[in-house]
């Protein structure tokens, strides 16, 4: 059987990913997902490997003799703050999505046809359809219906992130630079250099596409 | 001409009603206003009638005045803004109470929806509970785990008598009411949820 070297790298890549890893990458996914003030690329993945991981490591501990041991004492407290990591984050990403089901599901839709990231899995899409199927229907039912032709519709709200501000850390190396507005001259934009490591108080338009590289880490 | 201007008072007064009532009642959600609703509904038809009208008299090549339309129309929009903001109001209520009570609604917030939100409340149950339903492999209790853990254990006030209850430890404990427990935390969050224990300090 003939494995090319991409093919052996990968299986290799994939067998050093420890649990460690995905948790810490969880955590910086879910702090930047609470700090973000739109919905980020979706890290479900992660979460489903972590929630195979919680119910397995839970059976384990079901299967000990002795539940009083510190050692499973302290598996369960870590059990717990995964779970709440998980938990947390799925609920930031719902409200999230509650709050403009309609842009969410335009922008999702948009980004696959741009080859992007995903912004949502298959059961956050499913939810935002179902979701904005039920808010559309109590508008419909407690107002719109009664109102004449001309007013029947209402357009879909497309908040403007422009002025929101991130704190935002650097971790990548060799990042360049990044443009921010000049508020002395509106029309002109200031350029702010990226050094690793270097904290910044900046408008969150500026590092989204960094952060959902994974190179900028909000806090 | 002051007497008349008091009687007639402003075109969008019941709107801004409607959007005063959520706001004086910032941690009780009153009963759905219908007949305030209504009125608005009346009050924005009262106003598309007398538009109609002048547009009428315009394709007839009759006489009108044109400088009421679009103050009606801006009217109009307004009134409709002011209905929509008080359904948005009352459903972001509305999930939170999903978020608080679990499924099932007590009677007295239910006598203060109406139908078109009772029936949102259940299809926003039934959605969340499908989400909920979908993640990993069986699914994934969203009302739990709310707080980052600071201990494995509890102690709780039982409130009321709720019988035999199992822990995931395996232990059986009995809840009758005022008995004070130390039960894993996990276990718990659903019962404090409900009413059923309390936290003591």
């Amino acid at each position: 059987m003939n494995i090319d070297d991409s093919a052996a790298d990968d299986v290799d890549f994939e067998e050093s990913i420890t649990l460690e890893e995905v948790i810490r990458k969880m955590t910086m996914m879910w702090q930047n997902e609470l700090c973000a003030p739109c919905l980020l690329p979706t890290q479900m993945g992660l979460v489903d490997i972590l929630l195979d991981q919680i119910k397995g490591m839970e059976d384990n501990i079901g299967r000990q003799a002795d539940k009083m041991q510190l050692r499973i004492s302290l598996h369960r407290m870590e059990l717990q703050r995964i779970s709440f990591m998980t938990s947390d984050y799925m609920r930031c990403r719902l409200q999230k999505i509650e709050s403009n089901p309609n842009d969410a599901i335009d922008q999702h839709q948009r980004r696959t046809q741009e080859n992007q990231s995903e912004l949502l899995s298959e059961t956050e899409l499913q939810f935002a359809r179902e979701y904005a199927n039920a808010e559309a229907e109590l508008f419909e039912k407690t107002v719109l219906e009664f109102m004449p032709a001309a007013l029947k519709k209402v357009s879909v709200p497309r908040p403007d992130h422009q002025d929101d501000m991130v704190y935002a850390k650097v971790l990548g190396e060799d990042i360049g630079n990044v443009a921010i507005p000049d508020w002395q001259d509106l029309n002109a934009e200031m350029v702010l250099e990226m050094e690793k490591s270097s904290c910044h108080l900046i408008p969150f338009q500026s590092v989204k596409h960094y952060v959902e590289e994974g190179t900028v880490q909000l806090l | 001409m002051s007497s008349n201007d008091q009687q007639r008072g402003g075109v969008a007064d019941k709107a801004l009603q409607l959007v005063m009532e959520m706001k004086r009642n910032p941690d009780v959600l009153p009963p759905y206003n219908a007949d305030l609703v209504r009125q608005c509904q009346k009050k924005i038809d009262e106003l598309f009638h007398k538009n109609a009208a002048v547009v009428e008299r315009m394709r007839n090549g009759l006489d009108h005045d044109p400088s009421l339309l679009q103050p009606r129309l801006a009217a109009m929009c307004h009134i409709r803004r002011c209905m929509m903001a008080y359904v948005n109001e009352r459903k972001n209520r509305i999930r939170s109470f999903r978020w608080r009570y679990g499924g099932a609604l007590p009677a007295s917030v239910r006598n203060a929806l109406c139908e078109a939100e009772i029936q949102f409340f259940n299809e926003y149950s039934s959605t969340l509970a499908r989400f909920q339903s979908n993640l990993g492999e069986a699914g994934v209790n969203l009302l739990l785990h709310t707080a980052p853990p600071k201990t494995l254990f509890v102690q709780v006030r039982t409130l009321e008598d709720y019988g035999e209850f199992e822990t995931s430890d395996g232990t059986q404990v009995q809840l009758t009411k005022d008995s004070l427990h130390s039960l894993p935390r996990q276990d718990c969050e659903m019962l404090i949820r409900q009413g059923v224990l309390e936290l003591v300090h």
